[in-house]
Order: C-alpha cells, then sequence, then structure tokens
C-alpha cells in the first residue's frame, strides 16, 4: 500500500488581505500522529483550513504537496477525494438532510460503488455507541439540534466511517467535559490504531494529549512553527506556557 | 388561436393592480406577446403519448389527465369534465384579467364531488400543447368525509403557450382534504395557478405548492378558514433557475371563531430567477381565539438571484394570536465549505442544502405520489438547472429525515430539551 504523504512548503496565507500563515513547513505521513499547539490567534485553524482548500483563504506563496504534487488547484471536495478530512471546530447544522443518509451518499461518492446499508448503519451505529452518542442520533438532522459535544463526536464518528488517509482535527476536545474528553480521546486513538491513519491535532491544552501519545509536537506562534519536538514538548508548553515562544 | 391571444393581451394590460405605481414593483407581467407566435414548435404533438412517457418515467398512474385536445378521466364515480363556458364559481371576473379570461375562453371544467362519509384520492395531470390549457377544477368535499388530490400541472416541451388552472375547493363540515399542486411547466409556457378554498366548521385543510416550472408563473390562493374551528396549514415551494419569474400571492383568512390558519413558504433561486412573496394573513373581527402565522424563508444560490418577501398582516380581533416573520440569505459559505470537505462536489452540496430546506414540507406529504413526483422535480431541476425536468422515478432518502415529525418533535430533538 502507497503511504500518503503531505508537504506543506513555505506556505504563507491571508484572509481579507491580513496575513495568518507566515511561512510555515511541515510534512506528515500516513501512519504518524502530529499535534500542533498554539495560543488563540495563532493561524492552527488557518492552517488546517488551508490544507482543505477553504475559499475564503488567499494562499500568497508556498505550495501544499500530496505525494508530490501541488493541491493548490483542487477544489475542496477534489482534496477529500484524495483521502483528506477535516474536522471542523464548530461544525455547522443542516436542518433536514439526515445525519445518516448523508454519510451514506458521502461514503457511497468516496467509496465509488454502492456501499450495503444494513452494513453501514450497524458500523454507524457501533461508532455511536462506542463514542457513547445518545440513541437515535444519527436519525437526526445533520449536527441540527445537537450539543456542542456532540457535534464533536459526530466529527470523530464520521472521519470513523470515511476512513481518510491524512485526517485534521481541529481542537477535537473544545467544549467537551472531562468524562468526553476521555471517550473522544479513546476513539480517536483507537482509530489511528485501526486505520494506520496520518493524523494532526490541533489544541491549545495538553487536557486531551494527555491520553494521546503523538510522534511528534509543532508550536505554531503568530504564523510562524517556532518549536518542533516529541512529547516532552507538550510538558515545557504546560509548565512555562506559550510566553516563551513567543520572545 | 390568435383571436384568443389578443384577448388575454387586452385584458391583462388592463389589469387594475397593474395601473398602480406601488404595486407595479411587485407585480410580474405575463408575457403574452408570443402564445401562439412563430417560436411555437409546430411540429406534431401527441398529447396521448406524452402522458403515457411521463407517467411511465416517473413510475406514476393518473386517475384525470386534462389537456386542450385530450382528456381522459380513469377514476369513475367522483370526477367529471365538461366543456367550460361563461363559469366564474368562486372567482369574480372583475378582479383579476386572468380569471376574465378563463371565464369567457372555452376550456375544460373538471368537477370532483366527494360523497358524505367516504376516503377518496385523485391524481389529476394537466398538461398545455402548442394551445392554450384553460381548466377549472372544482371540488366538493361532502361531510365527514376525506380527499388527498394531486394536481400535476405541466406542458409539451417548446409549447410557448399558457397554462391556466384555476381551482375552487369547498371543505364541508368535519371533512378533511390535503391538495398537492406541483406546478412543472416548461421553460417557454407562461403559468397561471389560482386556488380559492373554503373551510366549513371543524374541516381540516393542508394545502401544499411545488412550483418550479413557467417562464413566468403567477399563483394567487385565498385560503378562507369561514366555519368554527377550522384548520388550514398552506405549505409552499418555490424553485427556481434561468431567467423564471413566480409571483406568488397567498391570503390566509380566519373568519371565524377557534380557527388556525398557518402559511409557509420557502423559495430557493439559481442564475438570475426573480421571486416575489406576498403572504398576506386576515383575522376577521369574528375569529375570537383564533391562530394564524405567516413565515416566508428564502435561499439565494447565486448572486444574481432575487427574492422579495413581503408579509403581512390584517387584524380586526384583539383576542387572537398572530405572527409573521421573512428571512432570505444567500447560502452560506461555511456549509458548503463543510459539505465538499466531505467530498461533495459544489453542486451536489447545494442539492443536498436546497433538499435539506425542502424537506420539512416534502416529506410531510401524505401523498406518496405527490412526494415522489415533487422530489424528483426538485433533484433533477438541482441537478439539471433546466426550468421543467421530468421527475424520475427515484427516491433517494434524504427527504425522510424528518418523516411524519412534528414542529413539536423538532423542538424535542433539540439537545436542551431531551
Amino acid at each position: 500500500m502507497m503511504i500518503m504523504e503531505i508537504q506543506i512548503k513555505e506556505l504563507r496565507a491571508s484572509i481579507a488581505n491580513k496575513e495568518i500563515l507566515k511561512g510555515i513547513n511541515l510534512t506528515i505521513k500516513q501512519g504518524e500522529f502530529h499535534v500542533i499547539m498554539g495560543p488563540n490567534g495563532s493561524g492552527k485553524s488557518t492552517l488546517a483550513k488551508a490544507i482543505m482548500g477553504y475559499p475564503k483563504l488567499k494562499i500568497d506563496s508556498g505550495d501544499i504537496l500530496v505525494d508530490g504534487k501541488s493541491i493548490l488547484g483542487l477544489t475542496t471536495d477534489k482534496r477529500a477525494e484524495l483521502g483528506l478530512f477535516l474536522q471542523f471546530q464548530n461544525p455547522v447544522e443542516v436542518e433536514g438532510v439526515g445525519f445518516l443518509n448523508f454519510l451514506h451518499n458521502v461514503k457511497r461518492k468516496s467509496e465509488k460503488k454502492d456501499v450495503d446499508i444494513a452494513q453501514f448503519m450497524k458500523e454507524v451505529n457501533e461508532t455511536a455507541s462506542t463514542l457513547k452518542m445518545p440513541n437515535g442520533i444519527v436519525g437526526r438532522s445533520l449536527n441540527h439540534g445537537f450539543s456542542g459535544g456532540e457535534k464533536k463526536k459526530a466529527e470523530i464518528l464520521q472521519m470513523q466511517v470515511l476512513k481518510p488517509k491524512i485526517a485534521l482535527l481541529d481542537e477535537p476536545d473544545s467544549g467537551l467535559d472531562v468524562d468526553a474528553i476521555r471517550v473522544v480521546a479513546a476513539s480517536i486513538n483507537r482509530i489511528f490504531e485501526e486505520q494506520k491513519l496520518g493524523m494532526l491535532v490541533i489544541t491549545h491544552y495538553n487536557r486531551i494529549l494527555s491520553y494521546m501519545k503523538p510522534d511528534f509536537v509543532h508550536v505554531l506562534v503568530n504564523g510562524k512553527i517556532v518549536a518542533e519536538g516529541n512529547s516532552a514538548l507538550i510538558k515545557e508548553v504546560e509548565e512555562n506556557g506559550y510566553d516563551s515562544f513567543m520572545k | 388561436m390568435q383571436e384568443k391571444v389578443d384577448y388575454v393581451k387586452t385584458i391583462l394590460e388592463e389589469a387594475p393592480e397593474e395601473q398602480n405605481e406601488l404595486y407595479k414593483r411587485r407585480f410580474i407581467k405575463i408575457d403574452f406577446e408570443n402564445f401562439g407566435k412563430d417560436n411555437a414548435t409546430q411540429s406534431v404533438q401527441d398529447p396521448v403519448a406524452f402522458a403515457k412517457e411521463l407517467e411511465k418515467g416517473a413510475n406514476v398512474s393518473f386517475d384525470v389527465v386534462m389537456s386542450p385536445t385530450h382528456e381522459e378521466i380513469r377514476k369513475s364515480g367522483i370526477a367529471k369534465i365538461e366543456e367550460l363556458k361563461e363559469y366564474e364559481g368562486m372567482y369574480g371576473r372583475s378582479e383579476d384579467k386572468a380569471i376574465a379570461f378563463s371565464s369567457s375562453t372555452p376550456g375544460k371544467l373538471l368537477s370532483i364531488e366527494v360523497p358524505q362519509g367516504t376516503n377518496q384520492n385523485c391524481n389529476i395531470l394537466a398538461f398545455s400543447t402548442n394551445e392554450i390549457l384553460n381548466a377549472r377544477v372544482k371540488i366538493n368535499v361532502r361531510r365527514d368525509s376525506s380527499l388527498n388530490v394531486l394536481i400535476y400541472s405541466t406542458s409539451m416541451q417548446d409549447s410557448a403557450t399558457l397554462n391556466s388552472i384555476l381551482n375552487e375547493i369547498y371543505l364541508e363540515p368535519y371533512s378533511s382534504v390535503e391538495v398537492n399542486l406541483i406546478n412543472n411547466q416548461c421553460g417557454m409556457c407562461s403559468a397561471v395557478s389560482y386556488s380559492k378554498i373554503e373551510c366549513a366548521a371543524n374541516s381540516s385543510l393542508k394545502f401544499n405548492a411545488i412550483h418550479s416550472g413557467g417562464k413566468v408563473l403567477r399563483a394567487k390562493t385565498e385560503i378562507n378558514a369561514s366555519g368554527n374551528a377550522a384548520r388550514c396549514n398552506s405549505n409552499e415551494l418555490i424553485l427556481g433557475s434561468g431567467s423564471q419569474k413566480f409571483d406568488i400571492t397567498t391570503k390566509i383568512i380566519n373568519n371565524a371563531e377557534h380557527t388556525e390558519t398557518f402559511l409557509t413558504s420557502k423559495a430557493a433561486l439559481m442564475d438570475e430567477s426573480l421571486c416575489i412573496l406576498k403572504g398576506f394573513a386576515e383575522i376577521g373581527e369574528h375569529a375570537e381565539n383564533s391562530k394564524s402565522y405567516v413565515s416566508e424563508r428564502g435561499i439565494l444560490l447565486d448572486k444574481t438571484a432575487r427574492i422579495e418577501t413581503i408579509p403581512g398582516m390584517g387584524i380586526s380581533n384583539n383576542n387572537v394570536k398572530a405572527t409573521h416573520s421573512s428571512a432570505t440569505m444567500p447560502i452560506d459559505s461555511e456549509l458548503l465549505f463543510y459539505l465538499t470537505s466531505r467530498g461533495l462536489s459544489n453542486e451536489d452540496a447545494k442539492t443536498l442544502v436546497v433538499s435539506g430546506f425542502f424537506g420539512s414540507t416534502i416529506s410531510q406529504i401524505e401523498n406518496t405520489m405527490a412526494m415522489q413526483l415533487g422530489e424528483g422535480v426538485i433533484r433533477e431541476k438541482m441537478l439539471t438547472k433546466d426550468v421543467a425536468t421530468t421527475p424520475k422515478a427515484t427516491l433517494h432518502g434524504i427527504w425522510n429525515a424528518n418523516a411524519m415529525r412534528s414542529a413539536d418533535d423538532a423542538l424535542l430533538e433539540h439537545y436542551k430539551y431531551r
């Protein structure tokens, strides 16, 4: 099996003429577990959105390569077809569109063949149960009326079912209580182990990271990666905050 | 034919509302210039073959087929068709030139009589050919009976004519009716779709209209809850593309105690299409303890599309509950980004958003055939952007998300109310 690799080279990006990303270099391979930490407004979510082709974002220079080929010219759906997945920090609510039916349609599209609905429902229900989601929630409209925690869990459920090659998780822990953080972290770890995907977890805090074992940790400050290392870096951030990286 | 066209042109130019400067801005004229002229295809059109092909493609079967040159009644007993001559019915000839035209021009009158204490359904196909379709549908639902009716109004391809249907429906006490009206005429056809409905005491009406076709479509609906405790629910869906123009006027009237009338209009427009939604609730002085609301919603799928919502109310009794609201917005770019990030193309994502927007209305249609046709019309139009599309016999399933859910159910599903 070919291992997917995403390379971000000297990426500079702006929104409404304000530069947010100021020369990012990062490589993520399938099977690697990366974490990006950073203070509010440092550009973490923007980086994830840039990888997925957020239309309001202007790429000023640099490149994003998947398996050596630039994806800057690809629309968001084409990037998803390559195997990229973005877990949204604030997933939108889509009233009237059934969660299960939506997911089934997306799955059929990604698999490019029909997907047995009974088998698919079984997998979705099992994953929902593992994530301790309320009974019957997958029968409702997509994210509509979900609590903040349920939305996060629903995103993880989608990741499990769609089986991406590289997943970008934008603050999977924000808005979750302590029990839910444990459940979500366990699910992310399980999916990482089972599916051998590449993963980039974006977070402010080390709360969720206490349940995870990332291979690489990056600190993003003011649009630049200012420190890289292993899990030891998380401890350093916890003890000293981000101030020491801003100097 | 030419004589008929000239007549329509003359009377419409004299319509009183067209003389009013304020109303002009919110009134779409029907262009009668091209009726019957050279740009209509003069090829031989076979209405029998058209009806058969449509039924086969959509996997449906109609009980009544009406066209200018052909008619069939396959369900004997409750329906009959006769020639329309100098007929006015519930409509006053002077109130609108289209009505005056319909009243004075030869056409078809379909009468449906639902006997007391019976449950009936009737699915009607009405289409225009190269010639104008001038049809009246008169429905009388007797006491303690129910009727589910579908009126699928369309036109043969390239028929640059007028498709005019005027409905009048009487609900006797304790009767129940679901009316499903689907307008899916071709892009050269102008359409007039009027309905007047009278609801007697303790009767129940559900009026669902899907307006999708026609170069210009003018729909006027007047629902009068004239008997105590009558309940009327009107849902309108408008889907426009190209340069289509929709002029939709709906009036709901509470005229007796404990009556409930609700109007929900939803429009989704593409390209350069235009829709004017004029919803008005009138509560009479005798409508003590009645309820009424008007809700108008619009989604603009392209920057050049335009929706004007004009909700209004006239209340003559202080002891009532009434409200109205309206909101129009462009399609949410964050929503599109979210859906496309899952692998859906931009067009598929828009289709999904519109499906969801219309879904709560479509899924509550009890008439399966109407639901299937309505869904097919909307889905095909979203995928092809053609003004009129032939609905296909596919039921995709996304509508079922809200199937048989009441508004209370939807509220209770919110995490705060579980």
